[in-house]
This record gives structure tokens, sequence and C-alpha cells, in this order.
């Protein structure tokens, strides 16, 4: 099947790839597989995004969490639902080449359990991974037409796009199977499964001879199932047979056998299913998933000066003045530092151009700060602290990608109520919070206050800004959700968001050593009054923990309360004390 | 009393917390707070049996050495006084005098400790039978060494009276003074 494991994030949201972004939500959804509902996976949250629809069960999310490709998606259909059965979106897969190969993607991606019936393996990676950036020529007009994202072994020829006259088969077979530039383990793959397909052509019935639609597997005169070799049989269940049929369950019972799943549904049990699927078509139209033509997860983070040569290569920006002749030494290590300075100069003066150009140009620029920055960094002589941290704030500002975070309204279904919209967000603050690129609560000493969250949350996301009242929404589903930051109230009242290894405890503990350690330190020094040890104001402890001022007091008061502090007010303010009664005890 | 005490010379009945900052502060922790009520408690017990202290007046005392630690600033505030010795009148170790609650009697020993001390120096010097007169009790030349010299009239009634009730003692009027017998 075309299910694929997927990671999740801590928050237990499908991490997104790079350039992916969150269409929409839905929860209370179950999954099936053909007409069986697979277990376990039977009530849990569809993520729709622009270029999977992810499932992520409720119970063992970790365990229980799955995507699908659109891109591996046929069409789509819905079903409104009847009495007692729910609405449902039938994902009709496209037919996929089997292959050995990518039987190892199967066996990943599927628990045992898994399936309901014995399904022979399929790939989930289909054709058009070979057939993309490739063309074939019109043999009318001679106009290089680019294949269609769908083009298959079954899927129907497309015309010219010049002429609009239907090129024969054989054509495009011979560009498919031709080995230039296709990618060594996908290509043998294809080569393979392509011929048995053409090979298949002919679909003859074992007792009357008839010469059957290779799609279908009944006999056409006399009723008879078709036979076929499991690999065959994956090619003939093509769409072309299920296209006419209902989602609904034809026979109940017993399975035929060599029946293909060659549909996927979401049953829509809490509702939404009109949004959703208003999404899905929208994401289907857009097709996002083409833009992606470089290897699936490039990671932004990685050398900066590497990958910018990268990008240059593969956008076939021209090089800059390459040295012809090898030259060696300072001299030739000038050169090229002076070539990679022309570049990215070049990236720099394109990218700021227009608003398209520098959105298609984020990733480069993105890198190019991040080196600057560590460039910055590592150079101690440039001493200028200030600008040091306004760069390495813009580079940091520049890598967020507020469409990992951002959980807007318009994603959740209305028909569901707001806590699921309020879950997500809750989802999508942890992930921010947890994200180490911006490390936000260790900044803040492992304690954030809402206040301080909320705007810095909104910065990052910098449109669709959230209001305060449903980010104590979202904050408050934190332990319900089982996310790893936790809202933790204080004795006022304030509001702080906390991660949740970092208990009082821990805090208590740390708070006493940290007094023991001053009064050694102070009982060295001097002699006066050392017997109870030093005081701290509310100020020292959040310099020393980089708790902000309100936390401090927070966090100590909440020590006091364990009974370890006690407190000395006075005009000067409240001082802290290592309590002696508290050992007495 | 001395105002300026040296701290390295305080009294042996001096808390060892008498320094410590935070015993002015009403700890807002229970269990804190119930170390540092006992504390007080003990002091202000012992202190007023040093110093002779019968009654207390607690506006007063705010300013003396009690209360009020000179040599780290400190000084315990008023409502925190007052519901210490809320919880020594609850324990019978002290006595309001009126419904304001500022000034209190303190009982560092109980007025049943005194009553037992009067009766037994009163059969010790062999006064059985004869009648006392308060003043005599609390201000006389006999009753210097004895716990109770300097006691307030109204407190040593109190005590009399408790001899009183046992049957062991009689209290009455002998002009404008008191006199009481013992037997």
């Amino acid at each position: 099947m075309a299910f694929r494991k997927i990671d999740l994030t801590p928050a237990l949201r499908p991490l997104l790839l790079p350039s992916e972004t969150l269409l929409f939500v839905q929860d209370a959804v179950g999954l099936y597989e053909g007409r069986y509902k697979v277990p376990n996976f039977q009530n849990g949250s569809a993520y729709l995004t622009t270029h999977r629809v992810c499932f992520v069960n409720n119970d063992e999310p970790r365990k229980y969490s799955v995507a699908l490709e659109l891109k591996d998606v046929e069409r789509f259909e819905l079903y409104n639902g009847f009495l007692k059965s729910s609405p449902k979106i039938t994902f009709y897969l496209r037919p996929s080449t089997p292959s050995l190969l990518n039987s190892r993607d199967r066996s990943t991606s599927r628990s045992p359990t898994y399936s309901p019936v014995p399904t022979p393996p399929r790939s989930s990676t289909p054709l058009q991974s070979a057939a993309l950036n490739r063309q074939w020529i019109c043999p009318i007009c001679t106009f290089p037409n680019p294949f269609t994202l769908n083009f298959g072994p079954l899927a129907p020829i497309p015309p010219c796009l010049t002429c609009g006259v239907k090129p024969s088969r054989s054509v495009l077979d011979a560009i498919i199977n031709s080995p230039a530039s296709v990618k060594p383990h996908n290509g043998m793959a294809d080569d393979s499964a392509l011929q048995s397909g053409i090979q298949r052509s002919k679909n003859a019935c074992p007792r009357c001879t008839f010469e059957n639609d290779q799609a279908l597997r009944n006999c056409e005169m006399c009723g008879e199932v078709l036979s076929s070799d499991p690999i065959d049989d994956s090619l003939v269940a093509g769409p072309s047979l299920i296209r006419d049929e209902s989602p609904a369950p034809r026979y109940l019972g017993s399975v035929p056998a060599g029946e293909q799943i060659d549909c996927v549904k979401l049953s829509f049990r809490g509702g939404g299913e009109k949004s959703f699927h208003e999404k899905l078509k929208g994401a289907m139209v857009q097709r996002k998933w083409l833009l992606e033509q470089a290897p699936p997860v490039p990671t932004i983070t990685s050398g900066a000066a590497n990958l910018t040569l990268d990008v240059r290569e593969s956008d076939g920006v021209p090089r800059a003045p390459v040295p012809t002749e090898r030259i060696v030494g300072v001299r030739g290590l000038e050169r090229q530092n002076l070539a990679l300075r022309m570049n990215n100069q070049r990236a720099i003066a394109g990218a700021f151009e227009d608003l398209e150009a520098l959105m298609s140009r984020a990733k480069e620029i993105i890198a190019l700060a991040e080196n600057f920055a560590t460039q910055l960094a590592d150079n101690p002589s440039l001493a200028n602290s200030e600008a040091k941290e306004a760069l390495s704030q813009s580079a940091a500002i520049l890598s967020l990608r507020p469409e990992d975070f951002a959980v807007t309204k318009d994603q959740i279904s209305s028909s569901s109520s707001l806590s699921l919209y309020h879950a997500e967000l809750a989802r999508s603050i942890a992930d921010f919070l947890a994200d180490d690129r911006r490390s936000i609560l260790k900044k803040e000493g492992g304690a954030i206050t809402l206040v301080d969250l909320w705007a810095v949350y909104n910065r990052a996301r910098g449109v669709e800004l959230i209001s305060p009242s449903d980010l104590e929404s979202a904050a408050k589903l934190f332990d319900k959700l089982q996310l790893p930051v936790r809202l933790r109230q204080f004795k006022s009242g304030l509001l702080v968001i906390q991660e949740r290894k970092k208990t009082d405890e821990k805090v208590a503990k740390s708070v006493v050593a940290w007094l023991e350690e001053l009064s050694k330190l102070e009982t060295q020094g001097t002699t006066t009054d050392s017997k109870w040890g030093k005081s701290v104001l509310a100020k020292d402890a959040a310099e020393k923990f980089g708790w902000s001022i309100a936390v401090a007091i927070e966090e100590l008061e909440m020590v006091e309360e364990r009974g370890e502090l006690v407190r000395d007010t006075s005009f000067e303010g409240v001082r802290w004390w290592k309590s002696p009664w508290y050992s007495l005890e | 009393m001395a105002d300026l005490k040296d701290k390295t010379a305080l009294p042996a009945y001096y808390p060892e917390f008498y320094s410590f900052p935070p015993f002015y502060t009403r700890q807002p922790n229970a269990a804190s707070w119930s170390s540092q009520l006992s504390q007080w408690r003990s002091f202000i017990l012992a202190y007023c049996r040093a110093h002779k202290l019968w009654r207390l007046n607690l506006v007063d005392t705010m300013e003396t050495d009690l209360f009020y630690n000179k040599s780290i600033n400190r000084k315990l505030p008023l409502p925190t006084i007052r519901e210490i010795v809320d919880d020594l009148v609850k324990s019978s170790n002290a006595e309001w005098l009126s419904s304001e609650k500022s000034i209190a009697y303190i009982y560092w020993r109980t007025p049943e400790d005194f009553a037992s001390q009067l009766y037994s120096w009163i059969d010790e010097t062999g006064q059985k039978g004869t009648v006392l007169t308060l003043l005599e009790l609390t201000e006389g030349d006999n009753t210097t060494q004895q716990e109770w010299y300097g006691m307030d009239q109204a407190m040593l009634l109190k005590c009399l009276n408790i001899l009183v009730k046992k049957g062991q003692a009689q209290v009455f009027s002998v002009g404008d003074d008191k006199g009481v017998k013992v037997w």
C-alpha cells in the first residue's frame, strides 16, 4: 500500500517536509483499506497537507501513524454517509508497479497485523518518479511535451499539447525505458515493471479463452474469475475497474481471491468531511509536490557553504569564474573565496529583487545568513557583539518556518468544536517551544510566562495571530495531550509554561544547592554572620537561572511552600534564606 | 533594661534565631511558621521570666530587645506579635487584659503553678491561718527571692482564686486592700 510510516514531532504532529504546509486537521477519523477497517487506526486525527494525508492515531501515536502521498492518489470521492455509515472520503490509488526493491518500504510501513487480506507487494513509489523531468516529442508536430505526472503503463495516453494528436504508446514507452538520466535504483525497478505490464496486455479467460481487457478480474463472457499471478494482479487492479464501483462494500464476508486493496478510506465519524474534501480538492489541483524536485528532505541546516554551492548547481546559475587551470596554494584559496563571495552576492541581489524571487530563494538566503552568522561568531576580531547578535537573530528568524507552527482556524473543520483547534494549537506551541533552533525555553530558564510566550509565538507566526484566550485554552490542554511541556499555575495565579521534566523538586534542589554554594563562598570570604548562610533576592535568582523576575519570585515561593526557604521581608524587599527549620523537621 | 546588648554576650535565654533575619518575618509556609512560632513562644516566656515582666504592652515592647534586634535591624511586626500572643493565650500562657488585645498578662508559669508555689511557700513559712495582704505577697521583704515577687495584683488574685476553688484559701477585702488566708 502506499502508506508510509511517518515521523512525528515531539508534540505528536506529523513532521512536515520542508516545503510542505498543513492545510486541514480533522479528528475522530478512522482508516479503511479497501473496505476493511484497519485495526489500531480507528480513532485518530487526519492531517491534510499540501503533499500528504497523514493519519495519527490517538492511542500510541508513535506506533500508529501513517501518511499517504497525494501523488499516489489517482482520484478521490466523497461519500456522504447513510444511516449509521459515517461519511467517508475514498482515495483511489494510482496503480503502482510492483518491485522487489520497494518491498522494503512496505515492510517498514506496515505492521504484520495490518492487512486484512494477504496482498502482494506493491510499490509505494509510483512510476512518475522516473518519468518526471522527461519529455516526449510529438511525432506529428515535434513539440517536446512533458510527461503528465500520473503517466504509467495504464494511464491514458496524453495528447500532444500543441497539436492534440495522441502519440502511440510505443513512443512514450521508448522514452520511459531509455536508461538515460534515470536514477539507478528506481530505473531498474520501473523498467522491469513496465515490461511485465506490456506483456500482460492480453488477459485470456482460462475457461472460454476470451481475451478480456487487462483490467478486468472476471471474464466478460463467462464470468470466470481470471486467475492471475500476484504481480500481474497488482497491475490489473487498476483504477479502470474500480472507477465505476461504489465505495460501499459490495460483497460482505468472503474475500474474493486475489482481491486488491487499491483504495483507502477515511471515515469521518465526527464530521468535517466536506471541508476536508474541499481542501483536498484544492491540494490535488495545486499539486505542490511537483515543485519539489530536489531529494525529498533537504536539510536547511547543513553546512552553509556547501549548500550554497549545491543550490547554485541545481539552479543552473552560471558558475562564477572558475579557474580553468588548477591553481594551488594561497592564491587558489583566495580565488575560491572570491568565487564564493561573488556567488553569494549574486544570490542576495537576486533574492531581494522581488518578493517572488525571495520566496523561491529563501533556502539559499537562509543558508547564507547562517553562514555569515557562524563566520562572525568564529571570528574573534569582530568583537562587535551587538552586530553578531543581530545577525544571528535575523538568521534565526529567517530559518523560522512559521507554517510549521501556525495552526489557523480555517485548517480545522468547523464541525468539530473549538477544542480541536485548541488541541492543534497546543501541539503547535509545544513544537514551537521544543524546536531546537530557537530553544526558547532554554533561554528563559526552562519556564516562560504565558504573556511572554504569547508575544514570542505571535511574533513567529507573523500572520493569523492568536488571541490570548486561545493561547490559554490551548495551554490548558498540554497535560491532556501529554505534550513535553506543561502549564503551571503559581500561587499568585501567574501562568507559566515549563518543560514537563522540570519538576518542583528539581527546581527546589537546584535553588537550595545554589544557596549552599553561596554560603560556602561567603564563609571563606568573611566570618561575619555565616551561621545562617547567605540570602538572595529574587533578582539574583532570576540572573542565576535565567528566569524572568516574575518567574523567579514564583519559583522561590514554590520552594518556600515546600518549606526549604524562608523569607525575610524588610524595607529592601524580600530576601530568601535557606530554612533552618526545614532540616529540623 | 539595657537597650544595647552585644550580640556575642546575649543571655542564654535568647534563641539562636535572634540573629536570623527571617525570624522577624511571619513565614507564610505552615511548617516553617509552626517552628518559628514555637521559637517565639519560648523566647517570649523566657524573656518575661528573666525580666520579671508580668504584663506585656505590645506597642511598648515592640521597641524593646524582645521584638527588635537592632544589630540586624529587624523588628517583629505588631500583627505577628499579636498572633504569637494569641497562641500563648490559647495554651493559657497568656491572657488578654481587654478585647483590644493591646496588653496581655504573660504567664511564664501557668496560674496553677504559681498557686501551688504560693501554697507551699505559705506552708513552709508557717503562715497558714494568718491573713496576708496581696501587697505583702508581691512586694514584701520576705518574698524577694520568690518567683512571683513583683507580680501584678490582678494576676496574683487569679492565682489565689485557684486556691480558693480548691478550698485551701479565702480571699477577703481589708479596706482598699485585699487579704488572703490560707489553711
